[in-house]
């Protein structure tokens, strides 16, 4: 179970119902307290700190001036065809896809990362297809439980 | 030099135009032939007139004016929105009412050189191991979701 009392977070339960890793929020410099993690990612197992954003569909959303430095894996994407990535804005974004691995606590997965390049301006979609956000002054009342392989969400009172 | 205000530069374009009456438009002379002239145009520009008054005119130009704006603001925002499309794109184009009847939702990996549907998946990684698992040449591909403008939702 997660518990949001003290700005934990509790990211995956192991069979045995408990958490495999856990961390604090941490505080960003405009004081808000955030679900960031540390994980390692490519050959190099390059550490990265990165924001626990359930909204982002990819396995690992970086911008290209990020990781210029670092081998993060192999490159599924054509080159002059990037993939579209929608932005919170409704703003439509190429990106290029690599294969790699991106590991926490030892917990290796393979996923697909997307690397952003802000360059390949792709255009806008309606804004009426946008899904509104569920933010943290909300969730953050619970303690919220993602069950990745079930695909459910499941909110526990605190 | 003054310049002159939204306003009166408003009514100065809408004269220009022809949406409101342009001022008279013979001066006054001193020929008694130049002021029948003037009065006759005087009379046919009354008539041209509608009788609705001036500042009503007025008012209903400045609101067509802001319904144009509006309406420029609209297309610029659809310009916005049109992409340009890639060859991935237009091969997607090709297979759209297939995909979109059977494989709504999912997301396709594209050889964009024979320009087919290589493979199909849930994410990426899906679609990517089910395209070189079909043809073991080739390794990068261009993806899209069918149905959709975009992949991943940021």
């Amino acid at each position: 179970m997660i518990s949001c009392t003290s700005y934990r977070v509790e990211l995956a339960l192991s069979k045995s119902g408990k958490p495999f890793h856990e961390v604090e929020y941490q505080k960003e410099e405009d004081g808000s307290f955030c679900p960031i993690l540390k994980i390692l990612v490519g050959k190099d197992k390059k550490e990265i700190s990165a924001y626990a954003d359930t909204g982002c569909t990819s396995g690992l959303s970086v911008f290209k001036e990020q990781i210029e430095d670092i081998d993060i894996g192999t490159k599924i994407s054509d080159d002059n065809n990037p993939t579209p990535c929608i932005m919170a804005d409704g703003h439509v974004i190429g990106a290029d896809e690599y294969l790699a691995t991106v590991s926490i606590e030892g917990e290796e997965k393979e996923v697909n990362i997307s690397v952003i390049d802000p360059n390949k301006d792709m255009g806008y979609v309606s804004f009426k297809a946008m899904t509104p956000l569920l933010g943290r002054d909300f969730l953050d009342k619970f303690d919220v439980l993602y069950k990745g392989e079930e695909k459910k969400i499941a909110l526990f009172k605190c | 030099m003054a310049f002159p205000i939204q306003e009166e530069f408003q009514k100065k374009m809408l004269e220009k135009v022809g949406v409101l009456p342009k001022p008279q438009r013979f001066p006054r002379g001193k020929d008694p032939m130049d002021a029948r002239i003037r009065l006759l145009v005087n009379v046919l520009d009354y008539m041209r007139t509608p009788t609705i008054s001036e500042k009503d005119m007025l008012t209903n130009a400045l609101k067509r004016i802001e319904d144009l704006e509006k309406a420029v603001q609209e297309l610029k925002k659809e310009e916005k929105i049109r992409k340009v499309p890639s060859k991935a794109d237009f091969i997607y184009s090709k297979f759209k009412d297939y995909l979109e009847k059977e494989h709504f939702g999912k997301i396709v990996a594209i050889d964009v050189e024979t320009e087919e549907i290589a493979g199909y998946g849930n994410s990426i990684l899906e679609a990517y191991r089910d395209a070189t698992r079909k043809q073991t040449t080739k390794n990068q591909f261009a993806y899209r979701r069918v149905g959709f403008d975009f992949v991943h939702k940021l």
